[in-house]
């Protein structure tokens, strides 16, 4: 059975159709990952997922119940959690604010008042544990906004792990790194994701690593799936090559 | 009604319309180009009708007075941008209306040192006096000249904009600064150039108007209002909205003047409210967050102080000992009065900064939950009892009330918006106040006998007043200060600096907003009760926006977002305008001047130099707390959000 | 390439957002007549590149010149003003602004450009046919040879394309690739970031490589197309892993 299933969904901006007519039907297990060309529409297709934008049409399903239309925080509380592309931080507020922020969403007394956001131990102790899966104990009392690229990365990771979801969407956690870099990070969001079972839908762009990770792979372009299957029947999926590579001059007009 | 009558009405509402929309055209020019709400409009407006008088005075030529006199406020407009606001663009709206609002205070005392708080008269034009017949009526013909002269004003601007390079250039500029940089304008000289055009409509609206409205000090209080109700309605930075809007209120209003005059102004704000709640954009706005822009972030963190921190109890000790030291010198009862009302000031800049500086939600409408506080306990002591007690619970009963219905209706809305809202709502109140006359004493006020605490201790005692003031200073930031270090203290800071990320983490954003308001508004009324009980006394001045505005300079001349320094900034405010008043005539001039240094030179007010100082002895760390927003993130690539 | 004469030349631009660095002493030239493609992956660096040339945002360290010209303090504005004319990734045409005036604006500075409006809607008839539309009613196609053509009306001596042929269908990828062909046949020099290889590969001359904000490879259009190790370690491309690290 799958855990997350769109039917005909679509989204337009104006006169841009940026998701059109996408079906997807996502398993429990693997990884499952969403590639394509820039402007392919897979951001927006996250956003829909996620109840940041409302759909034009279609259906959004998880776990056998329509999400289409909630709000953010109703689908973060049904689990599913994401990243965004361009690290969305509580910029002002130091590594550990962050994540304590994060974690307490979980706490029974996350709207008290009156007792001190200090004494939430669990919460803390989450927050501890959290900032070393993360790799960024040493930078806890730094903020946010003075972090290198690659640590924002980090912890816009660990801010969506944070509300412990059984789903996580990832929209190119590897954005602006090295090859070096990308392969460290891809591999440290596995190990994470592994040890919690939690579901990974990636937005990759780099071939290579979607190839060697994914059990999956959706090809969007223009709004639209154009294949899907698995890393090897990606990789002989001539429309695939065609949509990355671009077309040779003299096809596109036959 | 005879056709008589009608027409009459008819040809007033087009004459209230026209000035309107002059008044209106100008704020929503600078609104909608650089994004700033100018609460110097009202006294652009005023200075243009002075000039006019004065120069016909001189010359004789109305014609004359007509063109230099907002030629040369379009020059002083101009000056003012290029030396302030022109620095601070990128910064939190919250700086460009504290600008403004200083503005406005050095140019009202301006003008009453130049030519007295008096009404004017200002004479009809000679080829302009008198009566013309239209068919059956018989009308004035200065105001048909009103008529066709706002009209062709209005055109020309409208046609400016639509077909001049120049037009073409700002209105480029308001969807995209950026890619007019790239087609080689230097986009800056053009908002200068924006705001002295919008001045120069304020200032020919107000030597239009001289004529037939008076002239004096408070005429730039009620056009501001004007714009800001006209632009609100016809949607924030939206031309043709103002003139839609502007024919609307200009008719209503001559239609509830004419037949319902005691209730004209509250259906101002009625129909403000209604349409901000019906259509948040207003009729022809466009709803747009420029969400980098709306940001209020502080590049350094200050964190609030304990109260058992060392400084504090030295500071607690001292006021505690000053009434005994005090005792038998003449000036005690002022001095410790004086203190007194610091504290209250305090109280009230502290529950600002919860929503403000805490959230950041820009409130332009404290004063309504300081008014309410105040009317709550001089209602109950007219009717009901003395005791402080009941009067403070009802004071911050009704405020909290009123505040979460304030924060239910404005929490979808961010940055100006927001403000506008509590704008409109503050003012709503205000009008309240004036029209129901029975209950509320008008314009007049209440005065009421003097409170009495726990039914023995007569709060009209200096003595008494103060302790029970400094206690409930002390009590408001101790639970103020707990509520801040509580899960849904750091809830409140999330959704500062991203409420989006705060949503995508399940929290319930919009329900926080609410309760932030209720606790901003309870602490607001305690102030407002506190003021009443010392003054035995409470009018709709207590109620009216520039309380708010003066709520906010404490505000940030205090420390923005570190609560006690806001109690500061309300302290310091009040000892100011106290002691400058004994000394100067023309103390909020200089006011005016104070709060425009503190915000283009010290953004994050008092409270910072402190950190300067530390700074300073320490290391070489970069000093100063400015509050300029991030620098914005790289959009490298995709990303594409495109609502 | 050496004997043409260089027309931008930018040494050791260090340049950066807040507080990370973004570009790490970039260099590139670009010389006369010549299409220069800018490769790399996301987040390499590459639009950055193009915003520090613009001035857009001012480079820490470095040098920019154009035409012999030290350019690198110049504001935007003046910028433009020499020639160099930058259609950004996101299009940003002016959505309310109609399409007449949308190209009214790419000369509102520079009245002698490189093409009147009228000649501009001699070569896109379709602008033409919707002169009087709001140019957000545009499809993304026609939104991007507006923004080519808005470029072009103004003075371009040198223009900078940030991925031109983004999320177009192929049909409107051609009128892109013709466009940026004629501009060439101009003797007009353009330095494009596209991640369309196959685009690249029929336009440019030259590419360079950008990875983490640094300079990793300089060659010919010839030079890389051969060189499949290239594009996989650093335009991600290939479709042969050979990553080891995993597992």
């Amino acid at each position: 059975m799958s855990m997350l299933e769109t039917t005909n969904l679509h989204k337009r901006f104006g006169e841009l159709q940026a998701v059109d007519d996408v079906n997807l039907s996502i398993d429990r297990e693997g990884i499952h990952s969403i590639i394509g060309p820039n402007g392919a529409g897979k951001s927006t297709l996250f956003h829909l997922l996620t109840g940041y934008l409302n759909p034009t049409g279609g259906e959004i399903r998880y776990k056998d119940e329509d999400i289409a239309g909630l709000p953010p925080r109703k689908i973060v509380q049904k689990g599913i959690s994401r990243s965004f592309q361009i690290a969305d931080l509580f910029e002002g507020l130091t590594v550990k604010e962050n994540l304590q922020i994060a974690t307490q969403a979980l706490d029974e007394k996350r709207n008290s008042l009156w007792v001190d956001s200090e004494s939430l131990t669990t919460t803390l102790e989450k927050t501890e544990q959290l900032l070393e899966d993360i790799e960024l104990v040493d930078l806890a009392d730094v903020r946010a906004d003075a972090l290198s690229h690659g640590d924002q990365r980090k912890l816009e990771i660990g801010l969506a792990l944070a509300v412990e979801p059984d789903l996580i969407l990832l929209d190119e956690p590897t954005a602006g790194m090295g090859k070096q870099e990308s392969v460290q990070m891809v591999r440290l969001i596995r190990r994470l994701v592994d040890e919690r079972d939690i579901k990974l839908i990636l937005i990759e762009h780099d071939i290579g690593i979607v190839m060697r990770i994914s059990d999956r792979i959706s090809v969007l372009n223009r709004g639209q799936i154009i294949a899907e299957g698995s890393p090897e029947e990606i990789q002989q999926n001539e429309r695939v090559q065609e949509a990355y590579i671009g077309t040779k001059r003299g096809e596109a007009s036959e | 009604m005879s056709t008589n009558q009608l027409a009459f009405l008819i040809l007033n509402g087009l004459a209230l319309s026209m000035l309107y929309i002059l008044i209106a055209s100008g704020f929503a020019v600078i609104f909608g180009i650089t994004d700033v709400l100018n609460f110097a409009h009202g006294v652009f407006y005023m200075l243009g009708a002075y000039l006019a008088f004065t120069v016909v005075d001189a010359t004789g030529s109305f014609a004359i007075a007509l063109i230099l006199g907002p030629l040369v406020v379009a020059g002083l407009g101009i000056g003012i941008e290029r030396l302030t606001l022109h620095y601070i663009y990128d910064r939190s709206p919250l700086y460009h209306v504290l600008i403004t609002f200083g503005v406005l205070l050095i140019v009202t005392d301006v003008v009453e040192f130049v030519w007295g708080t008096g009404t004017k008269f200002f004479p009809t034009p000679d080829l302009l006096g008198g009566a013309v017949s239209i068919g059956p009526v018989i009308y004035p013909r200065y105001r048909l000249f009103t008529i066709a002269a706002g009209a062709c004003i209005a055109f020309l601007t409208w046609a400016l904009f639509r077909y001049s390079d120049f037009g073409l250039i700002v209105r480029g500029g308001a969807q995209d600064k950026q890619t007019v940089r790239l087609m080689g304008v230097n986009i800056s000289r053009y908002y200068t150039l924006i705001f002295g055009l919008g001045t120069f409509l304020a200032a020919i609206a107000g030597a239009l108007a001289a004529p037939f409205l008076s002239v004096n000090p408070a005429m730039g209080d009620d056009a501001l209002i004007i714009a800001f109700v006209v632009v609100a309605i016809g949607g924030l930075g939206s031309f043709g909205g103002s003139i839609v809007a502007g024919v609307i209120v200009g008719f209503i209003q001559t239609i509830t003047n004419t037949f319902a005059s005691e209730i004209s102004g509250f259906v101002l704000y009625l129909l403000l409210f209604g349409v901000l709640i019906l259509k948040p954009e207003g009729i022809l706005g466009a709803y747009e967050i420029r969400e980098q822009a709306a940001k209020l972030s502080y590049d350094r963190t200050i964190d609030p102080l304990n109260l058992t921190d060392r400084r504090v109890l030295v500071v607690l000790g001292l006021l505690l000992l000053i009434p005994l030291a005090f005792e038998g010198f003449s000036l005690s009862q002022y001095g410790m009065g004086l203190i007194a009302l610091m504290f209250v000031w305090g109280i009230l800049a502290l529950s600002l900064d919860t929503v403000t500086g805490y959230t950041g939600l820009i409130s332009f409408g404290h004063a309504a939950f300081y008014g309410i506080g105040s009317y709550a306990v001089a209602l109950l002591t007219v009717h009901f009892t003395s005791s402080f007690v009941l009067g403070l619970a009802a004071a911050v009963t009704v405020a909290a009330v009123v505040a979460w219905l304030v924060g239910a209706v404005s929490a979808r809305l961010s940055g100006l918006y927001f403000a506008v809202v509590t704008f409109a709502v503050g003012q709503m109140l205000y009008q309240l106040a004036l029209s129901w006359s029975g209950f509320t004493g008008g314009s007049n006020g209440l005065a009421i006998d003097n409170v009495t605490l726990l039914g023995a201790l007569d709060l009209s005692n200096t003595f008494v007043f103060y302790y029970l003031a400094l206690s409930l200073l002390v009590l408001c930031y101790y639970l103020v200060k707990r509520i801040m270090d509580s899960p849904f203290g750091l809830q409140l800071k999330a959704i500062r600096e991203s409420e989006r990320r705060a949503k995508f983490l399940g929290y319930d954003t919009n329900k926080a907003k609410r309760r932030v308001f209720a606790i901003s508004g309870a602490v607001g009324g305690v102030a407002g009760a506190l003021f009443t009980t010392r003054q035995t006394f409470t009018s709709p001045d207590t109620l009216y926006w520039i309380v708010s505005g003066d709520a906010l300079f404490a505000v940030i001349l205090g420390g923005v977002g570190t609560l006690y320094g806001p109690i500061i900034g309300g302290a310091v405010l009040l000892g100011l305008d106290q002691a400058l008043t004994i000394y100067f005539d023309y103390w909020r001039l200089i006011l005016g001047a104070v709060l425009i240094f503190i915000v283009l030179f010290a953004p994050r007010g008092l409270v910072s130099f402190y950190y300067i100082f530390e700074d300073r002895l320490g290391d070489d760390d970069p000093a100063g707390g400015t509050a300029n927003p991030e620098t914005v993130a790289p959009r490298d690539e995709e990303e594409a959000v495109q609502e | 390439m050496s004997e043409t004469e260089t027309i931008l030349a930018v040494e050791e631009i260090s340049s950066s957002y807040g507080s990370g660095l973004v570009l790490e002493d970039v260099s590139l030239t670009v010389g006369k007549g010549e299409v220069v493609g800018l490769l790399g992956r996301n987040g390499a660096g590459k639009t950055t590149t193009l915003r520090s040339i613009t001035g857009v945002i001012k480079p820490r360290s470095g040098k920019i010149e154009f035409r012999g010209q030290d350019i690198t303090a110049l504001s935007d504005h003046e910028i433009s003003n020499l020639g160099i004319s930058y259609v950004v990734e996101e299009r940003a045409v002016f959505p309310d602004l109609t399409v007449e005036e949308n190209l009214r604006m790419g000369g509102i500075k520079q009245p002698s450009g490189i093409m009147t409006i009228e000649e501009i809607f001699e070569w896109m008839p379709r602008l033409d046919e919707r002169k009087e539309l709001k140019a957000s009613k545009l499809s993304g196609g026609e939104q991007q040879m507006l923004a080519i053509g808005r470029a072009l009306r103004g003075k371009t001596e040198l223009l900078l394309l940030d991925e031109p042929t983004e999320g177009l269908a192929p049909q409107i990828v051609e009128d892109v690739i013709d466009a940026i062909e004629r501009i060439q046949e101009q003797d007009i020099p353009i330095l494009v970031v596209e991640q369309n290889l196959n685009t690249i590969f029929e336009v440019a001359d030259r590419v360079f490589i950008l990875e983490q904000g640094r300079n990793v490879y300089e060659g010919t259009v010839a030079e890389l197309r051969d060189d499949t190790e290239t594009q996989q370690q650093y335009l991600g491309v290939g479709t042969n892993p050979d990553v080891e690290a995993f597992d």
